[in-house]
């Protein structure tokens, strides 16, 4: 066999051709092919109003209720920030905020300011909880729900140690990673969630972001929103109304 | 001394004599199943190499979920597409206003024209769970001063506009009345329509 230079370009560049090819061909093939979803798109977002939230703990209550959450463990919570004087931060979330709040030790005169925050899972665009998952067990729905498969997952706690929001916890009953679903069924079943159902201010919203109408649709017009630690580059869908920088 | 002669003369490439004698009566069949013999491990070990792929795969597909692939993104939607639909068949614990009213429609009235307008039922009543569902259960109904207090203490936190009392003993007193045993909010607010 004839080994020079040029037959080695020659070999050289036809490989690179056809492996240019193959990739091309075939790298797109399964996400054409997508048997249930064309594409991942973000439908949906949460907006939760800090102005208005009352810290009265019905939606974690709700929450329970709803998703038969096991006690200790929480799919959405509300926690207080206090803000001094000092510029010192001070946060509390007792049971989660699920029986409501007691007044506060501080000296009133030393507080700059005080407000709730409730919290749940962002649903991200590009979650890194997904991301890690090495069974496929948690996933992007076709509408843009961060969801967990039950029957898949192994319970590694992998996707609790990245969630940057702490949003996940391993269920004690089925040993299962377990988060908020931006109560997926009750979604498809035409409802809305059952913690945005039973705030009794308005403090939280769910809809869909193109439907003009819709409350969701308006406030993204009318406010400024702000999302929970955008440097972590996971693109949350749950976005906050009067969120201070203190906020994380 | 004569074996040891003929030895001698065939061993040129200091072989050990039985060796050299046998090659030298080989026939061609013998030949061809010495080479049989000698690939006879390559080919065992390609039907083994054959039934491990094979084994492999017949277990994948017993192991991996029908709907279990890319449903659109490497990254973020590799999962069993049956798992979705699975969530969404879970039952609605919670069932809305609208829901209550058809039973309850006097105190649902009543607390559309009210400060509590925009309040849900299942807000201050709790969940529905089974109470809807033939089985009447009994839904916990708090006329304590607690479940008030849940959303109408003064705290810091709460927006100033809300209204809120420091305490019920103190309320009672700004409202110029006489805290008696067994006094609640409800004694005088009605739940459903408490201004």
């Amino acid at each position: 066999m004839k080994h020079d230079r040029r037959e080695f370009i020659k070999k050289a560049g036809w490989t690179f051709i056809g492996s240019g090819l193959y990739i091309n061909l075939f790298s797109a093939g399964p996400a054409l092919a997508g048997s249930r979803s064309s594409a991942l798109k973000n439908l949906y977002a949460f907006i939760v109003n800090t102005e208005t939230c009352i810290g009265c703990g019905k939606c974690a209550a709700a929450c329970r209720a709803e998703n038969s959450v096991p006690d200790g463990n929480y799919r959405t919570w509300i926690e207080r920030y206090t803000i001094m004087h000092s510029g010192s931060v001070e946060v509390d979330s007792p049971h989660g905020g699920e029986k409501g709040f007691t007044p506060l030790s501080f000296n009133p005169a030393d507080i700059r300011k005080s407000f709730f925050v409730p919290k749940l899972c962002n649903h991200c665009k590009k979650p890194n909880c997904v991301q890690v998952c090495p069974v496929g067990a948690t996933y992007v729905s076709p509408e843009g729900f961060v969801l967990v498969d039950e029957k898949r997952c192994v319970g590694c706690s992998y996707c609790m140690q990245a969630c940057p929001y702490s949003a996940r916890f391993m269920n004690p009953v089925t040993h299962t990673a377990d988060k908020c679903t931006w109560c997926y069924h009750r979604i498809r079943q035409g409802k809305t969630t059952a913690c945005v159902q039973v705030c009794p201010v308005g403090a939280r919203l769910f809809g869909r972001v193109d439907d003009t109408d819709g409350p969701v649709a308006q406030l993204l017009k009318a406010k400024r929103l702000q999302v929970l630690k955008p440097e972590t580059g996971n693109e949350p869908m749950v976005l906050y109304v009067g969120l201070d920088k203190e906020v994380h | 001394m004569i074996f040891d002669n003929a030895t001698r003369q065939t061993n040129q490439n200091n072989t050990p004599a039985a060796y050299t004698k046998r090659q030298t009566y080989r026939t061609r069949h013998e030949e061809e199943a010495s080479f049989m013999k000698a690939y006879d491990h390559i080919i065992r070990f390609a039907l083994l190499i054959t039934a491990v792929i094979a084994g492999f795969f017949i277990i994948r597909a017993r192991l991996v979920p029908e709907s279990f692939g890319v449903q659109g993104s490497y990254s973020y939607a590799f999962y069993r597409a049956d798992s979705a639909d699975e969530q969404a068949a879970l039952p609605a614990v919670h069932q809305g206003s609208a829901h209550c009213s058809a039973c309850h429609a006097p105190q649902a009235s009543l607390r559309q024209t009210n400060a509590h307008a925009g309040l849900e039922c299942e807000t201050c009543h709790g969940s529905f769970k089974a109470h809807n569902n033939n089985t009447k259960e009994r839904m916990a109904v708090s006329g304590s001063v607690d479940a008030c207090m849940l959303c109408h203490a003064a705290l810091t936190a709460r927006p100033a506009q809300f209204p809120q009392i420091d305490s019920f003993s103190a309320h009672v007193a700004q409202q110029n009345e006489t805290l008696l045993p067994g006094m609640t909010c409800v004694t005088c607010h009605d739940p459903h329509a408490p201004m």
